[in-house]
């Protein structure tokens, strides 16, 4: 499982040098310590607990401008040694003039890269020097020098950021995640890196990584998984958004098109027909089921086209009948007067009709509404007494006994005393019951507002023939008035209403087709939107993730075997495809397992991690891993030696593990042989005093 | 002969079991007892008849006699429109809330709360989401319903 070589393979990679700290002081010279590292294979860096070991790992963030990795403090996170007074071997100690660290990496292409940062002095520890050469190992050479900014704000994505400039050095193509607020923002490196260190402190007991939660990142723990794994649920995450993105405009854009097509409509107390109300719903493609506007006449619906050919069949019969001698026009006028003063009374009676079921829908709707009001109230009632009830005190418990502490009787639950109290629902059965209750009221309420739409589009309707009718009536009273030889002033009357309405009409039937035409690409578009959408995998992993993490599982577990994990066996164990954490019989491993096979776990689980370079080429994990401290909670020696021997395979896959222990030299010793490494000491203070 | 359906029905065992009832939130002993302890707790000198206690209990019941209750008080109107009711009811949480220790009678007079009376309110006061309109009904009016504010409200029947 070993084939694919880490480095050069996958690109990604970035290897230690040489670590460098230097600390001038107001009086006693020059103190600091130089550790070469051998970039590939296990590095074991040896010194005193408490001498500062682990100075030496925050030195190394601090100089990759990722000290929020530690803290959120402005000040550098390492030791006063640096920052305020050293102490010599005599302890005597010195005031602090002026401090720095220097770093030398390698990336895979094996271009290298030497930075500088101040801790202490003059100069401005948010600025980061960079050579792009070996200035530390080979300082005789020439280089290029660049500036670079720490860890502030944006830094991320300025070119100015050290971040950037090391995202662009490991070949990282730094993808987008979500935000908690909404948007996306880069995936900072800061919540990348933890998983290839394990810091001393609280390094151990954190799965997936001590990660920073200060970005707002959704789900940021599980971020750097993804990523180092290449897992494709990151991508199946951004297209997510992005398609939601898309979706929300297009929905948005369709509603515009929409609402304006139902005020269409009402304008003329019409309604649409086979236009589809929600943007996911398609228009029909049957023929008889095109989108049409309907008018009210007559108490039946007819499409706008229809209603256009019959005033113009109106108004060309109107045109070419020829001029009527008065006598006829009087007659005529008579006889449609007559009609229309019949019918004005039945118009009327209509209309009262439909003003008082209107009245009679309202009064329901505020009926309903108080009941869901009286509703809501108990609701709020009901749920307070269950809060109450699961405050869970002992004074709690008090106010409602078992049974009465006087006669002993069961507690009642309810003040109802004519019922039988064994008999009354639950708290939780009668919440039910009154939401199920709010429900039905609230369907019946929408039901009755649709009745009252309705209706009142009935009642503008017939308004509007009343008014028409009598504006008709006045104009054949006047024709019948003036008998003349001219066209009567019902049929000029006539005919202007009938060519005004036409033209209304026709200016809506165009309006009208161009939002339909505007709106099925649109609806169209959605529909594609959301059949992509759902294409992507619900939980986002697709089988080739699912396949990358039981090869993950695997190697964890095969290591859990050798280092002689106790807690359950090994195949017991799994990584949960939710939180990317290790979990018993689908229960976090923090619960149930003892301290030092936490820790067992914890190395399975990074140098795993790092070992699937090797297997997948899809991963993008750094290829080293920085061990602090690995042998805690007194983790028995063979454990460890078994440990060391693992970490040591890093070589032949191209890879560099750096790990820093303290443990007691001979132990060390022992657990070393045979195992492939590059040791090295410092004896005592780690910072000594150097030539100046 | 082929058997009546109807006979074969009435033929065979029955079980009824009747439904649960369902119980107004009002009625529930704990909202109850509690709403009694937190008028008792609201009224000037933390101790109230049972005049008091009977009025706004009725009061406090519904969102409607809140707002009715709370013009009364404010002499914004007549208290006929609001006329008290007795609350069997509310009598029987009152006497539970004595009997469970949360509440006492002084001098046969007046009910005032226990330690534990006030300590279950200072745990209740600690989810600000409980009660949350009965507490704020009972903040605004509680201090003004006096014993004296009560007599005028609700002066007492003339004897011959």
């Amino acid at each position: 499982m070993e084939g694919i070589d880490a480095k050069g393979e996958n690109g990604m990679s970035l290897y230690f040098r040489h670590l460098s700290l230097r600390v001038h002081t107001v009086e006693g010279g020059l103190f600091g310590v130089d550790i070469p590292f051998k970039i590939t294979g296990l590095n074991v860096i040896w010194a005193d607990n408490t001498k500062g070991k682990s100075n030496c790992v925050n030195a190394i963030l601090y100089a990759l401008g990722l000290e929020k990795i530690l803290t959120n403090k402005k000040a550098p996170p390492l030791k006063s040694v640096m920052t305020s007074i050293i102490k010599d071997d005599e302890e005597r100690s010195y005031a602090v003039a002026e401090s720095y660290v220097e770093l030398e990496v390698e990336n895979q292409d094996g271009s290298v890269l030497s930075i500088k940062r101040q801790v202490a002095g003059e100069g401005s520890t948010d600025l980061i020097q960079t050579w792009d050469g070996p200035k530390l190992t080979q300082p005789e050479g020439t280089y290029i020098q660049k500036d670079f900014v720490g860890a502030i704000t944006g830094s991320a994505l300025r070119s100015f950021g050290m971040a950037n400039y090391l995202g662009q050095f490991l070949g990282w193509d730094i993808p987008d995640v979500a935000r908690f607020e909404g948007g996306t923002s880069r995936l900072y490196l800061e919540t990348l890196i933890p998983l290839a260190f394990v810091e001393q402190q609280n390094g151990w007991s954190v799965f997936p990584a001590r990660v920073p939660t200060q970005f707002g990142i959704r789900d940021v723990h599980k971020r750097g998984v993804e990523f180092f794994l290449g897992l494709d649920v990151s991508e199946v995450e951004k297209k997510k958004q992005e398609l939601s993105q898309a979706l929300e405009q297009t929905s948005q854009q369709w509603y515009r098109l929409y609402d304006r097509l139902v005020n269409l409509a009402k304008e003329h107390n019409g309604k649409l027909d086979s236009v589809p109300d929600q943007p996911d719903q398609e228009f029909s493609s049957d023929e008889d089921q095109e989108p049409q506007l309907l008018l009210s006449r007559n108490k039946k619906w007819i499409d706008l086209e229809t209603e256009i050919s019959l005033l113009r069949e109106r108004l060309s019969e109107l045109t070419a009948a020829p001029p009527k001698s008065s006598e006829i026009q009087s007659i005529e006028a008579e006889h449609e007067l007559s009609n229309l003063l019949n019918d004005l009374p039945y118009k009327q009676a209509a209309f009262d009709d439909l003003q008082k079921e209107l009245s009679l829908e309202s009064d329901r709707i505020q009926s309903l509404n108080d009941r869901l009001a009286d509703l809501e109230e108990d609701l709020v009632k009901h749920r307070d007494a269950k809060k109450l009830r699961d405050i869970g005190s002992t004074l709690q418990d008090k106010l409602s006994p078992a049974s009465c502490p006087t006669c002993l009787r069961k507690w009642p639950s309810t003040l109802l005393f004519e019922k039988d109290s064994n008999r009354a629902m639950t708290l939780e059965e009668n919440i039910d019951l009154i939401n199920g209750q709010k429900d039905m009221f609230q369907r019946m309420k929408e039901q009755s507002r649709g009745v009252v739409r309705e209706k009142k589009r009935q009642v503008r309707a017939i308004e509007d023939e009343m008014i028409s009718h009598r504006s008709r009536i006045r104009a054949l009273k006047e024709t019948l008035l003036s008998r003349s030889e001219t066209p009567s002033v019902a049929d000029v009357q006539a005919r202007i209403t009938l060519e005004s309405s036409i033209r209304k009409l026709e200016n809506t039937l165009t309006e009208f087709n161009d939002l339909i035409r505007r709106l099925k690409p649109v609806q169209k578009e959605y529909k594609r939107l959301l059949s992509e959408k759902d294409k992507l995998p619900a939980s986002g992993l697709s089988e080739e993730d699912i396949v990358k993490l039981n090869a993950w599982e695997d190697r964890i577990r095969n290591q859990l075997y050798t280092y002689g994990f106790k807690t359950c066996l090994p195949p017991e164990i799994s990584i949960s495809k939710q939180t990317f954490k290790p979990e018993q019989a689908g229960f976090e491993l923090n619960i149930e397992a003892s301290a030092s096979d936490l820790i067992r776990m914890k190395w399975a689980y990074q140098l795993g991690l790092m070992e699937m370079s090797s297997e997948f080429s899809t991963s993008r994990h750094p290829q080293f891993l920085i061990l602090d401290e690995p042998r805690q909670q007194s983790v028995n020696r063979f454990g460890m030696q078994e440990l060391l021997k693992r970490a040591s395979l890093a070589r032949g896959r191209n890879q560099q593990v750096i790990l820093m222990t303290s443990e007691e030299k001979p132990i060390l010793e022992e657990l070393l042989q045979g195992v492939d490494h590059h040791l090295y000491s410092i004896d005592g203070l780690i910072l000594k005093k150097m030539p100046n | 002969m082929k058997s009546d359906p109807f006979e074969d029905l009435l033929n065979c065992a029955y079980t009824l079991t009747p439904r649960p009832f369902p119980v107004p939130g009002d009625m529930r002993p704990d909202w109850r007892i509690v709403t009694c302890l937190m008028i008792i707790n609201s009224v000037r000198g933390k101790k109230a008849a049972l005049e008091q206690i009977h009025f706004l209990g009725h009061a406090i019941r519904r969102r409607k006699n809140r707002a009715l209750a709370m013009a009364v008080i404010e002499s914004k109107t007549s208290i006929l429109i609001f006329p008290v009711r007795v609350d069997p009811a509310l009598g029987v949480a009152l006497a539970m809330a004595v009997g469970l220790g949360f509440v006492r009678l002084e001098k046969g007079k007046s009910y005032k709360l226990t330690d534990d009376g006030i300590q279950l309110l200072e745990l209740l006061n600690q989810d600000p989401s409980l009660f949350q309109e009965e507490r704020a009904f009972l903040n605004a009016v509680g201090k003004k319903v006096t014993q004296v504010r009560w007599r005028e409200l609700m002066p007492k029947e003339k004897t011959e």
